[in-house]
């Protein structure tokens, strides 16, 4: 009797730790999502990085399209924005991602190791 | 299982059958070193020990490959959100479910060749490279809390959800030199603690299901 008193008050103390723990985690995601939110800005450059390679910077304003990672993947800057249009691998997430143009936005293509992003003016200027 | 190329069984298992037989070795040594305490402390004879060790490697293949069912079964199901990462986890519960109802030992067994089959049938080998983190970070994280009681078995399968995207996350970070894709944490921290609650409250049913079953078996 006294025993199944304790497997209750366990039970009742487990599902009480699972609330907390689950709201803790979900207060976290929120604020680093309002923190991404608060600190972004329009963006100047778009930055194009495949795997450990160098940087390649493209202007937002201008128009245009390019060819990434010999061709496994295809980057189009038009109107201020970019996206992916043509990616080899099975989920095509990046092209899925759509259009970005404000700084903390960007693009990841895991399989093909690319990572775009963008830049606003303030770390274009550094 | 590191066979020579000459040997004749070598030849005929290719390398993706060979794999679950790794398990079902693994698995036999695990319940094997359990039972020979067993027998120094005088408990149960050759022919039980024997029949007990082939049930649990009986057991534990056939989670590998729900495991891997599961694993497919969620190939299958289109992203439902742009966000690489973002995923279900169906075969977690697989994992829970051994972490509590078998040992520590066997569902790192399972969740290691699950891991290792499913980049090999449905991946490649950078995603090799995510899952692997996310899966470690996830298992051990697990394993602490589902033996340390704090959480039920919906907050460890909610940590184990979270762990495999952090694990993951950072693995991308170290991958791609770029400590700014820690802004994904945001949204998988949220899809996380949705798909390890939904898992969570499945495996607890189903491990509240067949306790009495499994205790009569194993």
């Amino acid at each position: 009797m006294q025993e199944k008193e304790v497997n209750v008050e366990g039970k009742r103390r487990r599902l009480l730790a699972d609330v907390i723990l689950i709201l803790v985690i979900l207060a976290i995601g929120f604020s680093v999502f309002l923190i991404v939110r608060l600190t972004e800005d329009e963006g100047v450059m778009v930055a194009v990085r495949v795997g450990d390679g160098e940087e390649q910077l493209y202007s937002l304003s201008v128009d245009g399209e390019y060819v990434l990672n010999g061709g496994t993947n295809k980057l189009v800057i038009s109107g201020g924005e970019a996206y992916m249009v043509e990616a080899n691998c099975p989920d095509r997430t990046c092209v899925r991602t759509g259009k970005i143009s404000k700084t903390g936005e960007k693009i990841v293509c895991l399989p093909n190791k690319i990572y775009i992003s963008i830049l606003g003016a303030e770390e274009v200027l550094r | 299982m590191s066979k020579l190329p000459s040997d004749p069984r070598g030849k005929n298992s290719s390398g993706d059958v060979g794999c679950p037989d790794a398990s079902a070795d693994k698995a036999c040594e695990n319940s094997g070193n359990s039972l020979r305490g067993a027998k120094k402390s005088g408990i149960g004879n050759g022919a039980g020990r024997n029949k007990i060790i082939l049930r649990r490697c009986v057991t534990v293949s056939m989670l590998v490959a729900a495991a891997m069912v599961l694993s497919y079964v969620e190939s299958l199901i289109p992203p439902i959100v742009p966000i690489p990462g973002v995923k279900i986890g169906l075969a977690n519960s697989v994992t829970l479910f051994a972490l509590y109802s078998l040992s520590i030992k066997e569902a790192g067994a399972i969740s290691l060749v699950r891991v290792c089959l499913s980049a090999l049938l449905f991946g490649n080998a950078v995603g090799l490279l995510y899952s692997a983190s996310g899966a470690l970070l996830s298992f051990v994280m697990m394993a602490l809390l589902s033996r340390s009681r704090i959480f039920s078995c919906v907050g460890v399968s909610v940590v184990g959800g979270v762990a495999h995207n952090v694990g993951q996350v950072l693995a991308a970070m170290a991958v791609m030199q770029t400590p700014w894709l820690i802004t994904y944490l945001a949204p998988l921290l949220i899809s996380g603690v949705i798909a390890g609650a939904g898992i969570g409250i499945l495996s607890g049913i189903l491990i509240k299901k067949t306790t009495t079953l499994l205790k009569k078996l194993l």
